[in-house]
C-alpha cells in the first residue's frame, strides 16, 4: 500500500508543475527555465512576461493574456491556446507540440527555428508574424489571416495554407508545393527565390 | 441646399473607387442623419496589420466600396489618438461598428480581418 501510494505520487509529480516555480511566475512576471507543466494558467495576464526555456507542456493557456510574452525556447507540447492573445510573443525556438489553437492570436509574433508539429488551428491570426527557418509537420493553417507576415527559408510541405489569407506576405528561400505557390500567388504574396514543386 | 447636397453625393458615390471617410466621428454623425444612412465606424491604429489589409485590399473592392458608399458614411478612428471620443467598448482590432446616426444604436459589429465576400455579406445584413 505504501509503495503504491509512493509509486502515484512520483507518477503524478512526473506531470505537474513546481508549486514555487509557479509561485515566482505569479509574483514577478519572470521564470526562466521553470517546471510549469500542466499548469493552469488560464485567464491569466503574463503580457510581458520572461518564460524562456520553460516547460509548458500540458498547460492550459486558454483565454491567457501573453502579448509581448517571451516564450524563447519553451516546450509547449500539448499545451492548450484557445483563444489566447500572443500578439507580439517570441516563439523562437519553442517547441509547439500537439497544442489546442482555436481563436490563437499570433499577431506579429517571432517564430524563428520553431518546430511545429501536429497542430490542426482554427481561425488562426498570424497576420504579420515572422517565420525563419521554422519546421512544419504535419500543420494545419487553414483559412488563417497571414497578410502581411513573412516566411523565409521555410519548406511548406507539410503545411496546409488552404483558403489562408496571404495578401503582401513575403515568402524567401523556400519550398512551397506548386498549388500552394498558385494560392499565393492568387493572394499577392511577394514570392523570393522561391522553389515550387 | 439639400438637393445640391445630394447631387455632390451621388456625384461622388458614382465616380468613387475608394470609401469616401469622413474626417471625424461628429461630421459623420452630421452627415449620416442629413442623407438618412446609417454610420460604419472602423476602428484601428495605422501599424496594425490586419487594419491595413482590410483598408488597401477589402475596402477597396468596387462592389464594398459602391455599397458601402450607398448605405452609409464611413469614419476611421485611431485608437490611440481618438481614446477619449470612442463611442464603443473594443477588445481587438480591427473592429467595425455599424450604427444608426442618431441614436448611436449598434446595428451591427465585426471584430477583425475577413475576405471581401464575407465583408460584404456582413454589411449587406446591417438592417
Amino acid at each position: 500500500m505504501k509503495y503504491l501510494l509512493i509509486l502515484t505520487f512520483l507518477i503524478s509529480s512526473l506531470f505537474s508543475y513546481e508549486q514555487s516555480d509557479l509561485d515566482k511566475l505569479l509574483k514577478s512576471n519572470d521564470c526562466q527555465e521553470c517546471d510549469l507543466k500542466g499548469a493552469n494558467l488560464s485567464n491569466r495576464d503574463l503580457s510581458n512576461a520572461n518564460l524562456s526555456g520553460s516547460d509548458l507542456s500540458d498547460a492550459n493557456l486558454s483565454k491567457a493574456i501573453l502579448v509581448r510574452t517571451n516564450m524563447w525556447g519553451t516546450n509547449l507540447t500539448n499545451a492548450n491556446f484557445t483563444d489566447t492573445n500572443a500578439r507580439l510573443s517570441n516563439l523562437t525556438a519553442a517547441d509547439i507540440i500537439n497544442i489546442k489553437c482555436e481563436n490563437t492570436i499570433f499577431k506579429s509574433a517571432t517564430f524563428y527555428n520553431t518546430n511545429f508539429e501536429n497542430v490542426k488551428c482554427k481561425n488562426l491570426s498570424i497576420w504579420s508574424a515572422k517565420f525563419l527557418e521554422t519546421s512544419f509537420e504535419n500543420t494545419d493553417f487553414k483559412n488563417a489571416g497571414a497578410a502581411y507576415s513573412s516566411f523565409t527559408d521555410v519548406d511548406f510541405s507539410e503545411l496546409n495554407i488552404e483558403g489562408a489569407i496571404f495578401w503582401n506576405a513575403k515568402i524567401t528561400d523556400s519550398i512551397v508545393k506548386k498549388e500552394d505557390c498558385i494560392h499565393l500567388k492568387k493572394e499577392e504574396a511577394i514570392l523570393k527565390n522561391v522553389e515550387c514543386e | 441646399m439639400k438637393l445640391l447636397l445630394l447631387l455632390i453625393t451621388l456625384s461622388l458615390t458614382l465616380f468613387a473607387d475608394s470609401i469616401n471617410y469622413e474626417k471625424d466621428l461628429e461630421s459623420a454623425k452630421q452627415k449620416a442623419i442629413q442623407l438618412d444612412k446609417k454610420l460604419m465606424i472602423m476602428y484601428s491604429t495605422p501599424s496594425c496589420p490586419e487594419c491595413n489589409y482590410m483598408k488597401k485590399k477589402v475596402l477597396k473592392d468596387k462592389e464594398i466600396v459602391s455599397f458601402i458608399n450607398d448605405n452609409f458614411v464611413s469614419v476611421i478612428m485611431d485608437i490611440k489618438k481618438d481614446e477619449k471620443i470612442l463611442p464603443y467598448k473594443f477588445i481587438g482590432i480591427p473592429t467595425f461598428y455599424f450604427s444608426n446616426a442618431s441614436s448611436m444604436k449598434l446595428l451591427a459589429k465585426k471584430i477583425g480581418g475577413t475576405r471581401e465576400k464575407q465583408f460584404l455579406q456582413i454589411v449587406k445584413n446591417v438592417k
